[in-house]
């Protein structure tokens, strides 16, 4: 598995750069997307470990690639609502998950989203200390999916993720 | 869709009430279309200064009670939050992507 510890400080590493004057923007640029890939190899991890036994280790690869980064975000995207939408109120029978976990569904989009930006948009241009912020955003987040492991609603959080709702 | 107006107001309230030692200086609104194709809201919160690192970990909350308000009003758009602080800003325009 990889380790998002290690893809956290690397991050930091970069964003925090002792360069004379202000960082360069492909740094900053490089520490969000870092950032964000810890996040979500944390979820690919927790995923596999969650749902398959540590003997089986190919199907725990299949697992941990069986997420893409758009289908996830979509589903974290609704179940990060306070109240559900109706289709997945109807079903999960909540009218929400509970605050962590929507933490946890919120920051993956908001980080998702700042990961494209970087990547992607000529214009964006990044503040050291937001980067931090995002740093620290994919820190928080990775630590609540650890302690959310004997939560009731990590294991219909986690399904979800990786099948959504057939419609 | 909810209005720009209701939507600077909401922010305010939210954010001195999660981060009391923000001094907020402009909120700004834009509905943009995400990466994803879907309408949403990029709010930049304008502070005067960098808030410690405990209480700009509470943009989250700000995120979830804002993500609720909007619901409320049938407003789907995600908000993208961005805490800057002014001197940030001008840096900011100063500096080539």
């Amino acid at each position: 598995m990889i380790r998002a510890d290690h893809l956290l400080d690397l991050a930091r590493e970069e964003a925090g750069s002792q360069a004379i004057g202000a960082p360069r923007q492909a740094v900053l640029r490089r520490s969000v997307s870092t950032a964000y890939y810890a996040l979500f190899h944390e979820l690919l991890s927790t995923v596999a470990t969650s749902f398959v036994p540590a003997n089986q280790w190919k199907s725990r690869v299949l697992f941990y690639r069986a997420l893409d980064h758009g289908r996830t975000r979509d589903r974290c995207k609704r179940l990060g609502k306070d109240p559900l939408p109706d289709e997945e109120r109807a079903f999960f029978e909540i009218q929400s998950f509970p605050r962590d976990i929507r933490f946890f569904a919120n920051e993956f989009v908001r980080l998702q989203e700042l990961r494209h930006q970087s990547d992607y948009d000529p214009d964006t241009r990044l503040a050291r200390q937001e980067v931090q912020d995002a740093i620290d955003g994919a820190e928080q987040a990775i630590g609540t999916l650890r302690a959310a492991g004997n939560d009731i609603f990590l294991l219909p959080f986690l399904s979800y993720v990786l099948f959504g709702l057939r419609r | 869709m909810t209005r720009g107006e209701d939507i600077k107001a909401e922010v305010g309230t939210i954010v001195r009430r999660n981060m009391p030692s923000v001094d907020v200086v402009r909120i700004d609104p834009k509905p943009v279309t995400d990466s994803d194709g879907e309408p949403s809201l990029r709010i930049t919160v304008v502070v005067r200064q960098h808030p410690p690192r405990d209480e700009s970990r509470k943009l989250s909350d700000v995120v979830d009670q804002f993500r609720t308000w909007l619901a409320k009003r049938d407003d789907d758009r995600f908000p993208y939050f961005r805490l800057i602080s002014e001197q940030e800003e001008r840096e900011l325009q100063q500096t080539d992507s």
